[in-house]
């Protein structure tokens, strides 16, 4: 994987600030690298094949074994009549009976919602945060912070679930308490169908920010010195540099980001959910996986289940490779 | 990258070209292998030479042992070996319900059976189809008196086990759970208030648990009555007084034809009467997004009055309040209904496990033999069942029969012998106790003669003496008190398909109809279409074929 860390874009903007003969000739400097590097590639590529066979055999494995397991989807399967058993083929049935089920519209619609608003807000409070740590001149605050803040990403969501039922609560949580001192009057943020899909964002994001905040981070780490002394030079300030010299800087990682995280835009989080909701926000917070996990639990509904992974599955694959064509359009950004 | 990709679709070829050679290699395909021991016929007579017999396990997540022993080598296998040449082993073992029934699918799918194992209703009726599982007509043979007088009590489970005319799984005899009505007693004795008789009193105490201080610490911090937003099992007496019935798969009889026990009208009653409380604050107004747990908490913590609970409700979670507020006592009721009488108590006796053989195995009737073990050690080794260690804990060793068959109806014998007893003050031979209810007798005589007035003898006492839960069972037993289930059918496929959809549709009403996001008055039809159109019509249709050739 190969990144080229300045495009084209960047010697344009940092052409604007009027450096340009600093910035072109660093460029031409690593093309000059690049092309040192591929001559010494003369050298066999095998041993580096050999090195990837682990990683391959783990995905194969995990990955790509279980397709087989793909025309379930397409049978009235029955464990009793065995995994590689003759099972009766049904065609397209278990699609059809999960686009009509009367729940499906909502928990469709809920599922993307909800992951919409986890994707959008989980790329960017990550960037917000990375951004104002990288400005923190002093190195130990700035280690505390992002320590402190990465420490919840590490609570699962079924001890999470229990503190937060309790913080949570209308009668007797903190979290009301301390609105109820501001003349706030007390939320029922999980049993309310207004407040729900926000408490579940908003907890997710109080999980996993700091997390995030690491690749940004290391990305800004990855950026050229010389590029913000030009940019000091030019007369730039805090905010231009950032603007002009981080933010390009670290494009490629916000794309790669997006493009992962658009495969996901039907997995709104199982773990958080299940953990937090109730019949009495369905209505806002049931999505596709939580649906899933009653209807296959309670009748071993195994075709069903499989039908459903396949959906979600074919969706992501589209918007993944969709969302990559994209960034390689617009954004010069490839992984190969 | 091209040599590789061709390196990886030639391994998955010849991977799926292989995938037969799995399901073929499995154990089952060999063919029923002959038998080689003989047995007699007698309820426990021994195989000679012994023969080895696997089973997959359930096990106790904290299971007590005796000292020395563990799940492969413990008293029960021992007693197996010694008395029926049975060498048992399990090749895998699970600790929760879910574990075991993903775990047996597996096995299931991949022919890696075990030769004996419980399995539920669903995938029996795909295993007797598929001819997976041996008769049982001939291991039947085999049973005890005891063991043919719990099928005899409770003809369901050979309904239910029963495929045209031929027995492939038996189930343990299920009963009534005493879905009744608990009340704080001391807090009836603080507020100088009778346990409630009527609904008016019902709604009476629940305004003075919640307003009037009831244990006196001068904040508003209790609960009149304790619900939760999962519908909980016990409160469907009181449903069911009102004529409602929020039961899964629940159906009654009504004109010739069957009718859904969540739709009836008798169920908007009682969602008013549970609405009318909710306003008032009487319930938890937080109740919907408590689970079960979350009010056993509640309970434990001493903040809730009245509660929906079952008979052995004292051993958990009411014993955890006594051990920490040895002043707390409850009292069980009937939930009163509008009309006067108790509500009754709705039944579903259709089996959730079944005990099955392997289609090949050559001894099937070992099943039939443990039970009888089961059974007989049962009348006369009580050590097998609860012993106490040296700290005086209280060692659960029963759960290490990997085959049990058990009745309901030993806690209603049990409850009566102990209530010969009490008056007497020590357990005589005479009064009659089973030797495994011995261990409930004795802690809840040292309650009664007030040696021991801790949490569990207490407990005990509160189940089994008079006054206790046992009695509202065997008072209903003989009051027709029960309300069963007019479908006791196997589970058909529209149910299999919207059963789950239609238990999280009653849940999801009944939650908003009480919080009052919908309206009982205005958007009862709504719900009414809502569970036809979720499948409750195909259902319904489905469940009255049945009914008809009944």
């Amino acid at each position: 994987m190969v990144r080229e860390p300045v495009s084209d874009s960047e010697s344009k903007s940092g052409g604007r600030a009027g450096a340009s003969s600093l910035v072109s000739s660093q460029v031409e400097m690593r093309r000059e690298l690049d092309r040192r590097r591929r001559v010494r590639n003369k050298v066999p590529e095998w041993p580096l094949h050999v090195m990837l066979i682990p990683a391959v055999a783990v995905i194969f494995i995990y990955s790509y074994l279980p397709m087989y397991g793909l025309r379930m989807a397409f049978q009235d399967f029955r464990v009793s009549r065995g995994l590689f058993g003759e099972q009766e083929f049904i065609g397209l049935d278990n699609f059809r009976f999960l686009f009509r089920m009367p729940n499906f519209l909502r928990v469709m619609g809920n599922t993307l919602w909800i992951a919409f608003l986890k994707i959008a807000f989980g790329l960017i409070a990550p960037l917000v945060v990375a951004l104002l740590l990288n400005e923190l001149s002093n190195q130990g605050v700035k280690r505390v912070i992002q320590t402190v803040i990465y420490l919840p990403h590490f609570l699962s969501w079924v001890i999470l679930g229990g503190i937060l039922v309790t913080i949570l609560s209308p009668s007797s949580g903190i979290v009301n308490q301390v609105l109820g001192w501001l003349g706030i009057g007390p939320i029922f943020f999980l049993g309310s169908n207004d407040w729900f899909v926000f408490t579940l964002v908003s907890t997710e994001l109080w999980k996993s920010t700091g997390w995030g905040t690491i690749l940004f981070l290391a990305a800004i780490a990855g950026i050229d010195p010389n590029l913000y002394e030009a940019a000091t030079i030019d007369g730039a300030g805090r905010f231009k540099q950032t603007l002009h010299v981080t933010i390009p800087g670290i494009i490629h990682v916000i794309a790669l980001l997006l493009v992962l995280s658009l495969g996901d835009i039907l997995n709104a989080g199982f773990d958080q959910v299940f953990n937090l909701y109730s019949p009495v926000v369905y209505e806002s917070g049931d999505i596709i996986d939580t649906l899933v996990y009653r209807v296959g639990l309670l009748n071993a509904q195994f075709s069903l289940g499989a039908a459903i992974g396949m959906f979600k599955s074919v969706v992501s694959l589209i918007l993944i490779s969709s969302s990559y064509f994209l960034a390689t359009r617009y954004l010069n950004y490839r992984i190969f | 990258m091209k040599t590789l990709f061709r390196l990886v679709t030639g391994f998955a070829v010849l991977l799926l070209l292989a995938a037969p050679v799995f399901a073929t290699g499995a154990d089952e395909e060999a063919g029923a292998p002959a038998r080689t021991s003989t047995t007699d016929e007698s309820p426990t007579g021994p195989y000679e030479p012994p023969i080895s017999v696997s089973y997959h396990a359930f096990h106790q997540p904290a299971q007590d042992f005796l000292e020395g022993d563990s799940f492969e080598d413990n008293l029960w296998t021992r007693a197996y070996s010694d008395e029926l040449g049975v060498e048992l082993s399990f090749p895998w073992s699970a600790q929760s319900g879910d574990a075991y029934r993903q775990r047996l699918n597996i096995a299931i799918a991949t022919g890696q059976l075990a030769d004996i194992f419980s399995v539920s209703p669903i995938i029996f009726g795909q295993l007797v189809e598929d001819g997976r599982l041996a008769p049982l007509d001939d291991a039947w043979e085999y049973m005890s008196d005891d063991g043919r007088a719990i099928m005899e009590w409770s003809p369901v489970t050979r309904i239910a086990g029963t495929r045209d005319g031929v027995l492939y799984g038996i189930a343990e005899a299920r009963g009534p759970e005493g879905k009744n009505l608990w009340v704080r007693q001391d807090w009836l004795d603080a507020l100088g208030l009778d346990a409630p008789q009527s609904v008016a009193e019902f709604i009476e105490v629940a305004r003075a648990f919640t307003f009037d201080d009831p244990d006196g610490n001068g904040q508003d911090d209790t609960i009149g009555f304790g619900i939760s937003g999962e519908l909980d099992d016990a409160l469907q007496t009181f449903f069911s007084g009102w004529g409602g019935y929020p039961i899964s798969n629940f159906w009654v009889e009504s004109g010739g034809q069957l009718e859904y026990g969540a739709i009836q009208p008798g169920m908007r009653e009682a969602l008013r009467a549970l609405r009318a409380m909710f306003e008032e604050g009487t319930v938890d107004p937080e109740f919907g997004v408590k689970g079960e747990g979350e009010l056993y908490d509640d309970i434990a913590a001493g903040r809730v009055g009245m509660y929906a609970g079952y008979f052995w409700s004292p051993l958990w979670p009411l014993n955890a309040l006594k051990g920490e507020d040895p002043e707390s006592d409850w009292v069980p009721v009937y939930f009163p209904s509008p009309s006067g009488e108790p509500a009754p108590e709705p039944l579903d006796l259709t089996p959730g496990e079944f005990w099955v053989a392997r289609a090949d195995f050559p001894y099937p009737e070992v099943l039939v033999k443990m039970m009888n073990l089961f059974l007989e050690y049962q009348d006369e080794q009580p050590e097998y069942f609860n012993q106490i260690d040296a700290n005086g804990e209280v060692l659960e060793l029963f759960h290490l029969a990997p085959v049990q068959y058990n009745t309901w109806r030993n806690n209603v014998d049990a409850a009566a012998a102990i209530q010969r007893a009490i008056p007497v003050g020590e357990i005589l031979p005479e009064h009659g106790v089973a030797p495994a209810s011995m261990f409930g007798a004795e802690q809840a005589m040292l309650y009664a003669t007030g040696a021991d007035t801790t949490a569990t003898p207490w407990a005990y006492h509160k189940v089994f003496a008079d006054g206790g839960s046992m009695n509202l069972v065997r008072w209903r037993m003989d009051n027709d008190g029960y309300l069963e289930n007019a479908f006791f059918g196997p589970p058909g496929d529209a149910w299999l398909r919207h059963g789950q959809a239609i238990n999280d549709l009653v849940e999801e009403w009944y939650v908003k109809f009480v919080t009052g996001e919908e309206s009982i008055d205005s958007d009862w039809d709504a719900y009414i279409d809502a569970f036809s159109n979720i499948g409750g019509a195909e259902v319904t249709a489905e469940v009255n074929a049945w009914f008809e050739n009944q």
